[in-house]
């Protein structure tokens, strides 16, 4: 058995249970310029297949708290658990793992590697992770296939639209079969129609798929069109919106 | 690791960008190529000076008068450092004497100009008994026509470089042809400039032997040379056949004893061994050089690395937010080093063989004697260097590479 499967195996074990807890997260950016509060103590649960919208004005937090979340970035106080395991307790290499197997990132503008072929990004996390390489194009495909790109497996990413990037960016995300999609304004770079065309997507990947998607947004109908809306405001929970 | 698929990333990157790519292999190239051509070249010089060397009789002693040391005027003027011994008669009857020597050849030998047919040379005049030509060179052949005749005073033999000077279409002589010499010097009892001519008949012409005295000289009959160059008795230098080469270092012992650091002794294996210090010294010179561009070469992977971490640190952050280790960046990194360094070393071998052909033909264009002169190409030389070059490499890429490893996620991917 493989880790990934381990780790599904370990997701499935807690269905329904909490997939990350953040426990009174601060964070204190100190810079030539001054000391910044970005977080100033955020609690917070996400549930295993919940689609949640992270919503708040510009310079509140969200970019700060989303990569705190996908171990990028370290809080200055404050725990995150993701299935239960205190990430920062990790070391970096036990985390770089943790990133592998259980978040998959998506970013606004894609970050995909132009030099080498769609199919090969999407693959990549599971180069990483050491998957199989029959196994890793095999699932690398399908996932291209379901997210509509399968033509488009063998180019380069610069020739695609927008959209099309940002399908490749989720493809990989979804690679080894994380416990948590973290997108920070994923359709941040795309026209109305396109950026709909994606939240569309994402949307199915937690209703169809069973997947905890922790979304940031700017766009309010966005959010209401998520399970539910966290509303940051100066690095603190504002409120959160049901739906 | 999935090694294979971290090459093929590099490669990728090394493809992406190809101008830079291929000028940071291009300096690799011209390090380890220097240094294989140069290795070649002076392994050639080598062979060929032993070769040489090998055709030389290995029982001569060179003996000579050694000069007084700090005598004379530094600006070149006054009177030569008077010597400290005179090679006269007596000194060759005392050699002759000794155990182990099986013949003593006195010489003298001077500059001289020879006329022939309205054209010019000058060129040195070693006058011996011609017949004892055959000690000195055993392998010494003459070309058809000639006769080696041992008291004939008007008789000169030339070298082939004399007759037949390099660059020329027509021989300066012919055997069966009349030459004059002129000797100049200045009397020692007046003071002035005087010269002194005769007429020679070409009796010979001697194919080339490898002993540089004899290739680029004339002979003639040593009582014709007392006469004409002013000697009066007194040799340039006593060449001393000992009975084998195993008694070289014994007869030099035995006239050491007889006259100290009065005199000076000379043996093909001193000569030999002289021309090979000489020889390794240049070969750690040229090596240096080398070195130094394969140095060079090396800045330059650091500098393209650097470049690349830095235009890549998005890239960086990227990768190391889908979860790749820093160990896998640093392996990414550096097989771009190790691909620049195997690609570039190979080809530098390449072009270095090439380079040592030219080399060569280079220095044999401007000596005609060192035509047939090879360079030299040793497996596990041109093992070392590749190796050299390669190991530098993956060293050059060391420090971009850990930077890459090195920098937090977050910074790599908030950097623009
Ligand atoms: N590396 C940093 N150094 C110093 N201050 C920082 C750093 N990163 C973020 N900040 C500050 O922290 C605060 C929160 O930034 P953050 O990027 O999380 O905001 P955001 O809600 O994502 O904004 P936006 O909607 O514009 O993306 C801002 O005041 C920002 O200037
Ligand atoms: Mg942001």
């Amino acid at each position: 058995m493989n880790s990934t499967e381990e780790y599904a195996l370990q997701n499935g074990a807690i269905d329904s249970q909490t997939v990350l807890k953040v426990d009174n997260v601060t964070k204190v950016f100190e810079s030539a310029a001054g000391r910044v509060a970005a977080l100033r103590g955020i609690d917070l649960e996400i549930k295993r297949g919940e689609f949640v919208s992270i919503v708040g004005p510009s310079g509140s937090g969200k970019s700060t708290l989303l990569n705190i979340i996908g171990a990028l970035d370290k809080p200055t106080s404050g725990k995150v658990y993701i299935n239960g395991i205190d990430i920062f307790s990790l070391d970096d290499s036990e985390m770089a793992t943790m990133r592998n197997h259980l978040i998959g990132f998506i970013f606004q503008s894609y970050n995909l590697i132009n030099r080498t072929t769609v199919l090969k990004n999407v693959a990549l996390p599971g180069i990483i992770s050491e998957m199989g390489s029959e196994e890793r194009e095999r699932r690398a495909m399908r996932l291209l296939q379901v997210l509509g790109i399968g033509d488009k497996a063998q180019y380069k990413p610069v020739n695609l639209s927008g959209g099309q990037q940002q399908r490749v960016a989720i493809a990989r995300s979804l690679m080894n079969d994380p416990a948590m999609i973290l997108a920070d304004e994923p359709t941040g770079n795309l026209d109305t129609k396109t950026g709909s065309e994606v939240f569309g997507l994402l949307r199915m990947l937690s209703s169809k798929f069973r997947r905890t998607v922790v979304m940031v947004t700017h766009n309010p109908e966005l959010a209401e069109a998520s399970d539910r809306a966290v509303y940051i405001r100066d690095g603190r929970v504002e409120k959160e919106v049901s739906h | 690791m999935n090694i294979k698929e971290i090459f093929a990333l590099s490669i990728d990157a090394l493809r992406e960008r190809k101008t830079r790519s291929a000028l940071t292999i291009m300096m690799v190239v011209v390090g380890s190529s220097l240094m294989v051509a140069l290795n070649g070249m002076t392994a050639g010089f080598s062979n060929f000076i032993n070769f040489q060397f090998s055709k030389l009789a290995p029982n001569i002693l060179f003996v000579t008068s050694a000069q007084s040391e700090g005598g004379g005027d530094p600006f070149g003027g006054g009177p030569p450092p008077a010597p400290k011994i005179t090679l006269n008669e007596a000194v060759v009857s005392r050699i002759r004497s000794l155990p182990f020597v099986s013949d003593v050849i006195p010489s003298y030998q001077a500059g001289i100009t020879l006329e022939a047919g309205g054209k010019k040379a000058d060129t040195t005049v070693f006058s011996i008994d011609p017949q004892k030509l055959y000690v000195i060179a055993p392998t010494i052949e003459f070309v058809e026509g000639s006769s080696i005749r041992q008291n004939d005073p008007s008789a000169i033999l030339l070298s082939d470089r004399v007759a037949n000077p390099p660059g020329e279409n027509t021989p300066f002589a012919v055997v069966g042809q009349t030459i004059r010499a002129t000797y100049t010097f200045v009397d020692p009892d007046t003071g002035k400039q005087e010269s002194e001519s005769r007429s020679f008949v070409v009796s010979g012409i001697m194919e080339p032997t490898g002993n540089p005295t004899i290739d680029s000289a004339v002979v003639f009959n040593r009582i014709t040379g007392n006469a004409m160059l002013q000697k009066a008795g007194k040799y340039d230098a006593i060449l001393v056949a000992a009975e084998s080469g195993e008694f070289v270092d014994a007869v030099e012992e035995e006239i050491r004893r007889l006259y100290g650091n009065d005199i000076g002794i000379t043996t093909p294996e001193a000569i030999l061994e002289t021309i090979n210090e000489f020889i390794a010294g240049f070969s750690s010179f040229t090596t240096s050089i080398a070195l130094v561009a394969l140095l060079v070469g090396a800045v330059g992977i650091i500098t393209t690395l650097y470049t690349s971490v830095t235009e890549r640190i998005r890239e960086i952050g990227t990768m190391k937010a889908i979860g790749a280790q820093n160990s896998f960046i640093l392996v990414l990194f550096l097989s771009e080093a190790l691909t620049i360094g195997i690609i570039g070393a190979t080809a530098g071998m390449g072009v270095g063989v090439m380079g040592g052909y030219v080399l060569i033909a280079g220095f044999a264009s401007q000596d005609p004697s060192s035509q047939n002169m090879t360079p030299v190409f040793l497996p596990q030389d041109m093992g070392t260097v590749w190796g050299l070059s390669v190991g530098l490499s993956v060293l050059a890429g060391m420090y971009p590479a850990w930077r890459a490893s090195r920098t937090p996620p977050i910074v790599a991917l908030r950097r623009e």
